[in-house]
Protein backbone atom coordinates (compact mmCIF):
# COMPACT_ATOMS: atom_id res chain seq x y z
CA UNK A 1 0.00 0.00 0.00
CA UNK A 2 1.59 3.71 -1.07
CA UNK A 3 1.50 6.33 1.31
CA UNK A 4 -1.38 8.21 -0.17
CA UNK A 5 -3.68 5.16 0.00
CA UNK A 6 -2.57 5.33 3.85
CA UNK A 7 -3.02 9.02 4.45
CA UNK A 8 -6.83 7.90 3.59
CA UNK A 9 -6.87 5.25 5.54
CA UNK A 10 -5.45 7.22 8.67
CA UNK A 11 -8.60 8.87 9.24
CA UNK A 12 -10.96 5.82 9.51
CA UNK A 13 -8.30 4.11 11.71
CA UNK A 14 -8.84 6.83 14.02
CA UNK A 15 -12.68 5.84 14.16
CA UNK A 16 -12.16 2.19 14.16
CA UNK A 17 -13.92 2.57 10.76
CA UNK A 18 -11.42 -0.37 9.10
CA UNK A 19 -12.03 -3.85 8.24
CA UNK A 20 -9.54 -6.18 10.21
CA UNK A 21 -7.12 -7.05 7.25
CA UNK A 22 -6.73 -3.09 6.87
CA UNK A 23 -5.76 -2.06 10.52
CA UNK A 24 -3.11 -4.61 9.81
CA UNK A 25 -1.71 -3.31 6.17
CA UNK A 26 -1.36 0.23 7.60
CA UNK A 27 0.22 -1.16 11.13
CA UNK A 28 2.12 -3.04 9.14
CA UNK A 29 3.00 0.34 6.99
CA UNK A 30 3.56 2.13 9.79
CA UNK A 31 6.24 -0.36 10.84
CA UNK A 32 8.33 0.59 7.63
CA UNK A 33 7.24 4.98 6.94
CA UNK A 34 8.13 7.08 9.95
CA UNK A 35 6.42 9.66 7.86
CA UNK A 36 2.74 8.58 7.58
CA UNK A 37 3.25 7.24 11.50
CA UNK A 38 3.78 10.60 12.44
CA UNK A 39 0.80 12.31 10.92
CA UNK A 40 -1.54 9.53 12.59
CA UNK A 41 0.03 10.45 15.90
CA UNK A 42 -0.49 13.97 15.54
CA UNK A 43 -3.66 13.27 14.03
CA UNK A 44 -5.07 11.24 17.07
CA UNK A 45 -3.60 14.20 19.24
CA UNK A 46 -5.71 16.64 17.35
CA UNK A 47 -8.60 14.34 18.13
CA UNK A 48 -7.80 13.80 21.91
CA UNK A 49 -7.83 17.97 22.00
CA UNK A 50 -10.71 17.96 19.67
CA UNK A 51 -12.96 16.05 21.92
CA UNK A 52 -11.67 18.11 25.38
CA UNK A 53 -13.46 20.91 23.64
CA UNK A 54 -16.82 19.81 24.63
CA UNK A 55 -18.60 22.34 26.58
CA UNK A 56 -21.09 21.99 29.57
CA UNK A 57 -23.81 24.88 30.29
CA UNK A 58 -24.56 26.48 33.61
CA UNK A 59 -27.11 24.42 35.84
CA UNK A 60 -29.63 27.27 35.90
CA UNK A 61 -29.68 27.00 31.88
CA UNK A 62 -33.13 24.92 31.19
CA UNK A 63 -34.90 26.78 33.95
CA UNK A 64 -34.04 30.28 32.99
CA UNK A 65 -34.90 29.31 29.20
CA UNK A 66 -38.51 28.17 30.02
CA UNK A 67 -38.98 31.14 32.17
CA UNK A 68 -37.83 33.23 28.89
CA UNK A 69 -39.92 31.21 27.05
CA UNK A 70 -43.55 31.64 29.36
CA UNK A 71 -42.21 35.16 29.92
CA UNK A 72 -42.60 35.50 25.95
CA UNK A 73 -45.49 34.17 25.38
CA UNK A 74 -44.81 31.83 22.82
CA UNK A 75 -47.73 29.90 23.59
CA UNK A 76 -49.62 32.78 20.72
CA UNK A 77 -47.34 31.58 17.88
CA UNK A 78 -47.28 28.31 18.32
CA UNK A 79 -50.02 26.77 16.54
CA UNK A 80 -50.55 23.60 18.86
CA UNK A 81 -52.93 20.60 17.85
CA UNK A 82 -55.22 21.02 20.97
CA UNK A 83 -56.15 24.55 20.08
CA UNK A 84 -55.92 23.18 16.14
CA UNK A 85 -58.81 20.76 18.01
CA UNK A 86 -60.66 23.54 19.10
CA UNK A 87 -60.67 25.38 15.71
CA UNK A 88 -61.98 22.85 14.13
CA UNK A 89 -65.19 22.59 16.38
CA UNK A 90 -65.63 26.51 16.55
CA UNK A 91 -65.32 26.17 12.52
CA UNK A 92 -67.89 23.46 12.53
CA UNK A 93 -70.46 25.54 14.86
CA UNK A 94 -70.35 28.14 12.46
CA UNK A 95 -70.85 25.64 9.24
CA UNK A 96 -73.81 24.21 11.16
CA UNK A 97 -75.28 28.12 11.83
CA UNK A 98 -74.57 29.27 8.17
CA UNK A 99 -76.36 26.15 6.85
CA UNK A 100 -79.15 26.28 8.72
CA UNK A 101 -79.76 29.47 8.15
CA UNK A 102 -79.54 29.05 4.74
CA UNK A 103 -81.99 26.21 5.22
CA UNK A 104 -84.01 28.06 7.12
CA UNK A 105 -84.19 31.33 3.95
CA UNK A 106 -84.93 28.77 1.75
CA UNK A 107 -88.01 28.05 3.49
CA UNK A 108 -88.98 30.92 4.23
CA UNK A 109 -88.75 31.72 0.85
CA UNK A 110 -91.38 28.69 -0.55
CA UNK A 111 -93.48 30.59 2.53
CA UNK A 112 -92.96 33.98 0.61
CA UNK A 113 -93.96 32.42 -2.85
CA UNK A 114 -97.35 30.63 -1.44
CA UNK A 115 -98.40 34.42 -0.46
CA UNK A 116 -96.76 36.16 -3.36
CA UNK A 117 -98.43 34.12 -5.88
CA UNK A 118 -102.11 34.54 -6.34
CA UNK A 119 -102.86 32.94 -9.65
CA UNK A 120 -101.59 29.43 -10.72
CA UNK A 121 -100.80 31.22 -13.97
CA UNK A 122 -98.55 33.88 -12.03
CA UNK A 123 -96.68 30.80 -10.26
CA UNK A 124 -95.89 28.85 -13.74
CA UNK A 125 -94.82 32.39 -14.97
CA UNK A 126 -92.56 32.41 -12.55
CA UNK A 127 -90.95 29.73 -12.34
CA UNK A 128 -90.63 29.42 -16.10
CA UNK A 129 -88.52 32.39 -15.78
CA UNK A 130 -87.10 30.81 -12.70
CA UNK A 131 -85.93 27.16 -14.04
CA UNK A 132 -85.73 26.33 -17.79
CA UNK A 133 -84.34 23.20 -16.58
CA UNK A 134 -87.72 21.65 -16.22
CA UNK A 135 -88.82 18.98 -19.23
CA UNK A 136 -91.62 17.40 -17.86
CA UNK A 137 -94.60 19.91 -17.61
CA UNK A 138 -96.94 17.98 -15.95
CA UNK A 139 -94.54 17.06 -13.25
CA UNK A 140 -93.84 20.96 -13.05
CA UNK A 141 -97.74 21.26 -12.97
CA UNK A 142 -98.21 19.17 -9.99
CA UNK A 143 -95.35 21.10 -8.42
CA UNK A 144 -96.96 24.18 -8.91
CA UNK A 145 -99.70 23.12 -7.33
CA UNK A 146 -98.55 21.86 -4.56
CA UNK A 147 -96.47 25.13 -4.08
CA UNK A 148 -99.57 27.07 -4.16
CA UNK A 149 -102.14 25.09 -2.21
CA UNK B 1 -40.57 8.90 25.69
CA UNK B 2 -39.24 9.33 22.83
CA UNK B 3 -38.41 12.36 21.28
CA UNK B 4 -41.72 12.54 18.44
CA UNK B 5 -43.81 12.04 21.41
CA UNK B 6 -42.62 14.80 23.80
CA UNK B 7 -42.93 17.03 20.57
CA UNK B 8 -46.66 15.71 19.83
CA UNK B 9 -47.54 16.48 23.27
CA UNK B 10 -45.56 19.63 23.37
CA UNK B 11 -47.61 20.80 20.12
CA UNK B 12 -50.72 19.48 21.43
CA UNK B 13 -50.17 22.25 24.36
CA UNK B 14 -47.74 20.47 27.01
CA UNK B 15 -45.03 23.08 26.65
CA UNK B 16 -43.46 22.34 29.63
CA UNK B 17 -42.27 18.75 28.21
CA UNK B 18 -39.92 21.04 26.36
CA UNK B 19 -37.99 21.17 29.61
CA UNK B 20 -37.23 17.76 28.97
CA UNK B 21 -35.65 18.22 25.04
CA UNK B 22 -33.79 21.00 26.08
CA UNK B 23 -32.29 18.96 29.11
CA UNK B 24 -31.43 16.14 26.96
CA UNK B 25 -29.45 18.15 24.51
CA UNK B 26 -28.58 21.30 25.60
CA UNK B 27 -24.68 20.19 26.54
CA UNK B 28 -23.87 18.66 23.26
CA UNK B 29 -26.06 22.01 21.16
CA UNK B 30 -23.82 24.58 23.41
CA UNK B 31 -21.03 22.81 22.85
CA UNK B 32 -21.83 22.41 18.73
CA UNK B 33 -22.29 26.69 19.28
CA UNK B 34 -19.33 26.98 21.55
CA UNK B 35 -17.16 25.31 18.84
CA UNK B 36 -18.10 27.92 15.89
CA UNK B 37 -18.83 30.96 17.85
CA UNK B 38 -15.78 30.45 20.56
CA UNK B 39 -15.91 33.22 23.36
CA UNK B 40 -17.55 35.64 20.78
CA UNK B 41 -20.58 36.96 23.13
CA UNK B 42 -22.22 34.79 25.62
CA UNK B 43 -22.27 31.61 24.32
CA UNK B 44 -25.22 30.19 26.90
CA UNK B 45 -27.42 33.47 25.86
CA UNK B 46 -26.59 32.11 22.08
CA UNK B 47 -27.65 28.86 22.78
CA UNK B 48 -30.70 29.54 24.69
CA UNK B 49 -32.03 31.76 21.46
CA UNK B 50 -31.02 28.78 19.57
CA UNK B 51 -33.51 26.34 21.35
CA UNK B 52 -36.22 29.12 21.64
CA UNK B 53 -35.87 29.48 18.04
CA UNK B 54 -36.19 25.54 17.79
CA UNK B 55 -39.51 26.12 20.21
CA UNK B 56 -41.46 28.03 17.63
CA UNK B 57 -40.10 26.26 14.79
CA UNK B 58 -41.42 22.79 16.23
CA UNK B 59 -44.68 23.42 14.34
CA UNK B 60 -42.69 23.09 11.08
CA UNK B 61 -41.52 19.70 12.05
CA UNK B 62 -42.79 17.16 9.72
CA UNK B 63 -42.24 13.67 11.92
CA UNK B 64 -40.26 12.15 9.07
CA UNK B 65 -36.59 12.33 10.37
CA UNK B 66 -35.70 12.12 13.79
CA UNK B 67 -36.12 14.89 15.80
CA UNK B 68 -32.64 15.52 16.47
CA UNK B 69 -31.11 15.45 12.95
CA UNK B 70 -33.94 18.07 12.51
CA UNK B 71 -32.67 19.88 15.51
CA UNK B 72 -29.22 19.79 14.72
CA UNK B 73 -29.70 21.09 11.16
CA UNK B 74 -31.23 24.31 12.70
CA UNK B 75 -28.47 24.37 15.20
CA UNK B 76 -25.53 23.98 12.71
CA UNK B 77 -27.48 26.66 10.53
CA UNK B 78 -27.89 28.85 13.43
CA UNK B 79 -24.19 28.85 14.82
CA UNK B 80 -22.92 29.20 10.78
CA UNK B 81 -25.09 32.41 10.75
CA UNK B 82 -23.94 33.89 13.95
CA UNK B 83 -20.53 33.15 13.47
CA UNK B 84 -20.26 34.88 10.64
CA UNK B 85 -22.21 37.83 12.38
CA UNK B 86 -19.88 37.92 14.33
CA UNK B 87 -16.76 37.26 12.47
CA UNK B 88 -15.42 40.96 12.88
CA UNK B 89 -15.51 40.77 16.82
CA UNK B 90 -13.07 37.53 16.99
CA UNK B 91 -9.77 37.85 18.48
CA UNK B 92 -7.31 35.71 16.92
CA UNK B 93 -5.30 34.16 19.49
CA UNK B 94 -6.36 35.34 23.61
CA UNK B 95 -2.55 34.76 25.04
CA UNK B 96 -0.59 37.26 25.39
CA UNK B 97 2.39 37.32 22.73
CA UNK B 98 4.98 36.95 25.16
CA UNK B 99 3.61 33.46 25.94
CA UNK B 100 2.50 32.64 22.48
CA UNK B 101 5.37 31.55 21.04
CA UNK B 102 5.43 29.04 23.81
CA UNK B 103 2.53 28.05 23.64
CA UNK B 104 2.64 26.90 19.88
CA UNK B 105 6.08 25.22 21.08
CA UNK B 106 4.03 23.27 23.35
CA UNK B 107 1.26 22.37 20.95
CA UNK B 108 3.91 21.04 18.15
CA UNK B 109 5.30 18.97 20.93
CA UNK B 110 1.77 17.58 21.79
CA UNK B 111 0.91 16.80 18.43
CA UNK B 112 4.17 14.82 18.22
CA UNK B 113 3.57 12.83 21.43
CA UNK B 114 3.50 9.31 21.40
CA UNK B 115 1.72 8.96 25.06
CA UNK B 116 -1.56 8.93 25.70
CA UNK B 117 -2.76 12.41 26.03
CA UNK B 118 -4.50 13.72 28.90
CA UNK B 119 -7.00 16.31 29.83
CA UNK B 120 -5.52 17.97 32.38
CA UNK B 121 -2.05 17.85 30.59
CA UNK B 122 -3.43 20.43 28.48
CA UNK B 123 -2.86 24.06 28.54
CA UNK B 124 -5.61 26.09 28.32
CA UNK B 125 -3.58 28.08 26.04
CA UNK B 126 -3.74 25.40 23.44
CA UNK B 127 -7.22 24.58 23.65
CA UNK B 128 -7.50 28.26 22.81
CA UNK B 129 -5.00 27.77 19.86
CA UNK B 130 -7.12 24.63 18.76
CA UNK B 131 -9.85 26.83 18.84
CA UNK B 132 -8.64 29.62 16.70
CA UNK B 133 -7.30 26.77 14.40
CA UNK B 134 -10.76 25.48 13.88
CA UNK B 135 -12.52 29.10 12.99
CA UNK B 136 -10.23 29.20 9.94
CA UNK B 137 -11.71 25.90 8.70
CA UNK B 138 -14.41 26.48 6.29
CA UNK B 139 -18.28 25.59 7.21
CA UNK B 140 -18.37 22.26 5.79
CA UNK B 141 -14.94 20.82 7.86
CA UNK B 142 -15.87 23.17 10.95
CA UNK B 143 -19.14 21.13 10.59
CA UNK B 144 -17.63 17.41 10.10
CA UNK B 145 -15.02 17.69 13.00
CA UNK B 146 -17.54 19.56 15.72
CA UNK B 147 -19.93 16.60 15.01
CA UNK B 148 -17.31 13.72 15.00
CA UNK B 149 -14.41 14.88 16.81
CA UNK B 150 -15.85 17.33 19.49
CA UNK B 151 -19.66 15.76 19.87
CA UNK B 152 -18.85 11.82 18.75
CA UNK B 153 -21.56 11.54 16.28
CA UNK B 154 -21.46 7.92 14.77
CA UNK B 155 -20.51 8.85 10.55
CA UNK B 156 -24.40 7.86 9.34
CA UNK B 157 -25.65 10.61 12.30
CA UNK B 158 -23.25 13.30 10.48
CA UNK B 159 -24.80 12.16 7.13
CA UNK B 160 -28.09 12.58 8.48
CA UNK B 161 -27.42 15.78 9.92
CA UNK B 162 -25.74 17.10 6.58
CA UNK B 163 -27.77 15.53 4.46
CA UNK B 164 -24.28 13.80 2.32
CA UNK B 165 -23.98 10.57 1.91
CA UNK B 166 -21.87 8.77 4.47
CA UNK B 167 -19.23 8.18 1.55
CA UNK B 168 -18.97 12.14 1.12
CA UNK B 169 -18.30 12.36 4.94
CA UNK B 170 -15.62 9.64 5.50
CA UNK B 171 -13.74 12.07 2.66
CA UNK B 172 -14.61 15.49 4.01
CA UNK B 173 -13.84 14.16 7.62
CA UNK B 174 -10.37 13.06 6.19
CA UNK B 175 -10.05 16.26 4.63
CA UNK B 176 -11.02 18.34 7.61
CA UNK B 177 -8.34 16.30 9.87
CA UNK B 178 -5.85 17.09 7.90
CA UNK B 179 -6.54 21.06 7.11
CA UNK B 180 -6.73 21.50 11.02
CA UNK B 181 -3.23 19.99 11.28
CA UNK B 182 -1.60 21.80 8.64
CA UNK B 183 -2.52 25.23 9.90
CA UNK B 184 -1.81 24.15 13.57
CA UNK B 185 1.71 23.18 12.15
CA UNK B 186 2.45 25.66 9.99
CA UNK B 187 0.75 28.13 13.09
CA UNK B 188 -0.47 30.69 10.39
CA UNK B 189 -2.70 33.73 12.19
CA UNK B 190 -2.88 31.05 15.54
Amino acid sequence: MDCNKIQELISLYLDNELSSQEVMELEKHFDVCNKCKQDYIALKNIKAVLSFNRKEVGLDFTSSLMCKIKKEKFSNNIISFGSMKKKIIIAAGFLFVFASSVIFIDTNKISINKQTFQTYEHAIEYYESYDEDIDDYAEYEEYMLSMLY
Amino acid sequence: MQDKEIIEKILEGQQDLYSYIVDKYKNKVFSIIYSFCGQTGDSEDIAQNVFIKIFKALPKFKFESEFSTWMYRIVINESITISKKNKQYIIPLNVNSENADESKNNLINLLKSKDNIEKQLIQQETQQIVQTAIKQLNDKYKTVLTLRDIEDFSYEEIAQIMNVSTGNIKILIFRARNRLKEILIKGDNL
